[in-house]
């Protein structure tokens, strides 16, 4: 399929962690789902920091502010897991994921797969587009 | 360079620091320059805690490039925030030996001690 | 009424952007831990920081269309909520120049926009001053 007959486009996420208490809900990923939905179809991949959102050992824990306990911080894993459902394609990059300590068998979370550093290239002429989230 | 400093014996005006990096590698060509500055103020007899915490935290896991290591070595203590260790799904296992876990009840207390000079990077 | 600068043990001057990074999340988190230790805090509020206390922020986030019910609190209501719990012992400041350059030009009632003339005042009235994020 070539890039004009494909309607998927390709994000790539390497800033990561960017408002856990202002952003909450409404991040990069979550930009990605709605891209999904209304631009027809989308891919994502991980580098650098944001790798750290395929852990499956990772939490946001809530937080004490005030008077009251804020528990709607952001949550990387459940907005790939919301993208996952949707059908969008989730990898990470395996020398990202070896820096940041997550190289470990099972440390992913189900559905994201690894791929050897800078081997998305190859594939970006069969998106319609790539950009940067 | 002050051979003693490593050792405990600290020169005449040495200032304790609270250095706090909350950058990484990743972070659009942030480099190496604040934990250069930890290893260097250790180097110069000064007590340093290096707090390592969000993107910073990634120089206190074992096997990233961009370290903590050097300023470990020169004396610094390298300190691990809890909850940006528990956003990024890690733990104790994957830090630096002679890191230590903290929280922001520890960070505060030493914040709040007068001699200490605080630097957020 | 002129502004009274209030005597704190620490002064926060957060200059970092919002949603770059988490440095807010850490400002929030040291500001929560540092009173609840018995010590007073300033914030002063610089460059898009600013944007933190706007009354167009309402009391909650946009609707999140994954999660339709759920509330998310807007980061004016989480400073209004921390204001309230600690009154007296929190304080938080816009600076005047960066509000307008910004167009942040209508926070909440509790947060009081101060000139950049009068910084040194707060500084002077904090036993320590930390300058977090940059511009």
């Amino acid at each position: 399929m070539t890039a004009a007959e494909s309607t998927r486009a390709l994000a790539i996420v390497e800033r990561a962690y960017r408002g856990t208490v202002e952003t909450q809900f409404s991040d990069a990923l979550y930009c990605a789902f709605l891209f999904h939905r209304h631009l027809g179809g989308l891919d994502v991949l991980l580098r650098g920091p944001a790798v750290g959102y395929a852990a499956r050992a990772a939490r946001t824990p809530p937080l004490r502010l005030g008077g009251t306990t804020f528990s709607t911080g952001t949550e990387p894993g459940q907005g790939l897991s919301v993208l996952l459902e949707s059908g969008v394609g989730v990898w990470a990059e395996e020398p990202d994921l070896l820096a940041y300590g997550l190289a470990g068998e099972d440390s992913l979370l189900p559905g994201v797969r690894s791929v050897p550093g800078g081997s998305m290239a190859a594939r970006w002429s069969g998106y319609r587009a790539v950009f940067f989230l | 360079m002050n051979e003693e400093a490593g050792q405990g014996v600290r020169p005449p005006g040495a200032t304790p620091h609270l250095l706090i990096e909350s950058q990484g590698p990743g972070a659009g060509g942030a480099d190496a320059g604040f934990l250069r500055d930890a290893r260097d103020l250790a180097r110069l007899g000064h007590r340093v805690q290096l707090l390592l915490i969000q993107e910073g935290v990634g120089a206190a896991v074992g096997a990233a490039p961009w370290s903590a290591r050097e300023a470990a070595a020169a004396g610094a203590e390298v300190l691990v925030d809890d909850f940006s260790l528990t956003q990024r799904g890690l733990c104790a296992a994957q830090l630096l030996p002679t890191a230590r876990i903290v929280d922001m009840a520890e960070v505060s207390a030493r914040l709040l001690e007068p001699d200490v000079r605080v630097v957020w990077h | 009424m002129p502004t009274r600068v209030p005597q704190t043990d620490v002064l926060l001057t957060v200059m970092g952007a919002p949603h770059e990074s988490d440095l807010i999340t850490s400002v929030l988190r040291l500001s929560q831990a540092l009173l609840e230790s018995g010590a007073t805090v300033q914030v002063w509020a610089c460059g898009y920081a600013t944007m933190l206390t706007q009354q167009g922020l309402g009391d909650s986030k946009p609707r999140n269309l994954a999660a339709w019910s759920t509330a998310y609190p807007s980061m004016a209501a989480v400073v209004q909520d921390m204001l309230a719990a600690f009154p007296g012992r929190l304080h938080w400041f816009a600076c005047r120049f960066c509000s307008d350059d910004r167009g942040a030009v209508a926070h909440i009632e509790q947060v009081p926009t101060r000139a950049p003339a009068k910084f040194a005042e707060h500084v002077a009235a904090a036993g320590k001053t930390l300058y977090l994020g940059v511009m």
